[in-house]
């Protein structure tokens, strides 16, 4: 069976930019994506092969994958600890298909002055009101693919399955010393 | 007291019953409830056990509490020990009808009823430890609190396992006697909650292996939150390099980090066509043909006058160092002031091909001598 042209394309340009496909993304167009790499993929594998493009399928997700720009990928790293740690302080159970309202983190940072500093401290969130420093912590998330838009009117986030690739990252790395 | 009078009792003071079943965990002072009932009334509910008054504070007799949470399932404890009283009193009941068979159908209908409340028992806890189950999983209480709470219930569901393999064995104990009792109706019911048996377990498989997920999960999510929380700790200190492993295993970060360019202007259809995979994966496993150099004979000094070595790596380093876009850097280098405009779009075509990775290639285009190049400066400083 030949491989769906347009279904192939729009795949591509979504994984081109450094994306993940979700089965869990609240957009259908996403899901039948996801369907389709998972029952094409060795197919998908070998096509995109030819352009030297690794596709990698994990549990509920599919991507690129590159090990170019370990100096740029370090600068990532640091800036998702920052924004993974700072959400765990307001979800504790922030995790795969958890829902995050901006309305909610909003309030959650009003109310507490200890994460207000914290967010502060963040170095990249160059913006001066508390609004566009959420929004452009979620945005980082979201432009990465861990999270995606749910419902516009409420600001609603939805954390996507390639969550679990960070939380299998992050597992991996050993502490060396822990006081 | 009959069981007419009882629902007549229900039905004309609903309100009040309605009010006490309501607020049922608070103390109710009887003037609380005067607009509700008369005290002549409320001393003829207690007389009937409906109602208990103990120093004018008035509560619903437990009974009816227990009947309405039964009833309306708003009974969210788990208690499947009352089963191991049924089956005492069940076994007891059994001997006695095979004892007394001349008297057999004074104990048949309890059999039958304590058979069926104990089927009743075990489906509602079920359905309860389910709920309480899943509850708590979504909850957004602390890792801890969730943690405690389900190993709670992982053992009301061992607690639960346990009942039923009392009851297996009671069914396999006393099966023979009950169905020698000859009694059709009993008989049914003996099969009926036989295989409700079978369906409870089958239920109890997935949701032991359920609750052991979750448990699991929530404590690796425990242990993920501490490590993100000590990692972000090190990260503010500056000691991630001198603590942890982050940096080899970056190794390991195989996400595409920046969009992956791709410079081809063949169209979509050709692109996409059979024959042309064919071709590239012809042109991708073809080995490269090497030139070996001969050994230079010293003597003749052949000098090679014309051919002048471009070193590109060299060429790149210096664009490295520069803010300046590709070609403008290559028609300024003093090196390469010789060269034509076709020869410059060469050197231009192989940097771009050999350092992609570092460069970042804009959308604007500058022309010269009728050529157009893209602008492509250092990827670190656009």
């Amino acid at each position: 069976m030949k491989l769906d042209k347009q279904k192939v394309s729009k795949i591509f340009s979504i994984l081109k930019e450094g994306r993940f496909i979700n089965a869990n993304s609240p957009k259908k167009e996403e899901k039948v994506l996801f369907e389709y790499v998972e029952n094409n993929y060795e197919k998908l594998s070998e096509y995109f092969s030819h352009i030297d493009i690794e596709l990698n399928l994990k549990n509920g997700y599919c991507y690129f994958s590159s090990l170019a720009n370990k100096e740029q990928k370090l600068n990532v790293i640091l800036e998702l600890i920052d924004i993974v740690s700072f959400l765990y302080e307001i979800y504790p159970a922030f995790g795969v298909g958890h829902s995050i309202f901006l309305e909610e983190i909003f309030t959650a940072i009003k109310d507490n002055a200890l994460l207000l500093k914290k967010l502060n401290k963040i170095k990249f969130l160059n913006s001066d009101t508390l609004e566009s420093k959420i929004n452009m912590l979620l945005n980082k998330l979201e432009k990465r693919g861990f999270i995606t838009i749910k419902d516009e009117y409420k600001k609603e986030y939805v954390v996507l399955n390639s969550f679990e690739y960070l939380v299998e990252f992050f597992n991996r790395v050993e502490i060396k010393e822990i006081t | 007291m009959n069981i007419e009078k009882l629902f007549n009792y229900f039905y004309n003071n609903k309100k009040l019953i309605i009010y006490l079943f309501e607020h049922r965990d608070r103390i109710i002072d009887i003037g609380e409830i005067e607009d509700l009932a008369s005290i002549e009334l409320l001393e003829n509910l207690a007389f009937f056990e409906i109602i208990e008054i103990i120093d004018n504070k008035i509560s619903l007799d437990f009974r009816v509490v227990s009947f309405l949470e039964e009833y309306i399932d708003n009974n969210d404890i788990v208690d499947v020990a009352v089963i191991g009283s049924i089956l005492k009193e069940l076994i007891h009941l059994i001997e006695n009808a095979n004892e007394f068979k001349e008297q057999k159908n004074k104990f048949i209908p309890k059999i039958r009823r304590a058979l069926f409340k104990i089927d009743n028992i075990f489906f509602k806890n079920l359905d309860t430890l389910r709920t309480h189950i899943n509850r708590v999983y979504k909850s957004a209480d602390s890792f801890k609190l969730k943690l405690k709470e389900l190993k709670f219930y992982k053992e009301r569901l061992a607690e639960f396992e346990q009942m039923i393999s009392s009851f297996e064995a009671f069914l396999q104990k006393y099966t023979l006697l009950i169905v020698s009792l000859g009694n059709d109706e009993l008989n049914t019911i003996l099969n009926y909650v036989k295989k409700n048996k079978i369906e409870l377990l089958r239920t109890l498989i997935p949701l032991t292996s359920e609750i052991i997920s979750y448990i699991n999960k929530i404590e690796s999510k425990n242990i993920f939150v501490e490590k993100i929380t000590k990692l972000k700790e090190l990260k503010d200190s500056y000691e991630l390099n001198s603590k942890t492993n982050l940096l080899d295993e970056i190794k390991n970060f195989d996400m595409q980090i920046n969009p992956i360019r791709v410079s081809t202007k063949l169209d979509s259809e050709i692109l996409h066509s059979y024959e042309f995979i064919k071709l590239l994966q012809k042109y991708k496993d073809k080995k490269l043909k090497t030139k070996v150099a001969k050994s230079v004979i010293v003597e003749e000094e052949k000098i090679l006058k014309d051919e002048v070595f471009i070193n590109i790596y060299l060429l790149h380093r210096q664009f490295l160092s520069t803010k300046l876009n590709l070609i403008e850097f290559l028609i300024s280098n003093e090196a390469l002031k010789d060269k034509n405009t076709t020869e410059l779009s060469q050197i231009f075509c192989k940097m771009i091909l050999m350092y992609e990775d570092e460069y970042k290639i804009s959308d604007e285009k500058i022309v010269i001598e009728n050529i157009s190049f893209a602008k492509v400066y250092n990827n670190e400083i656009r």
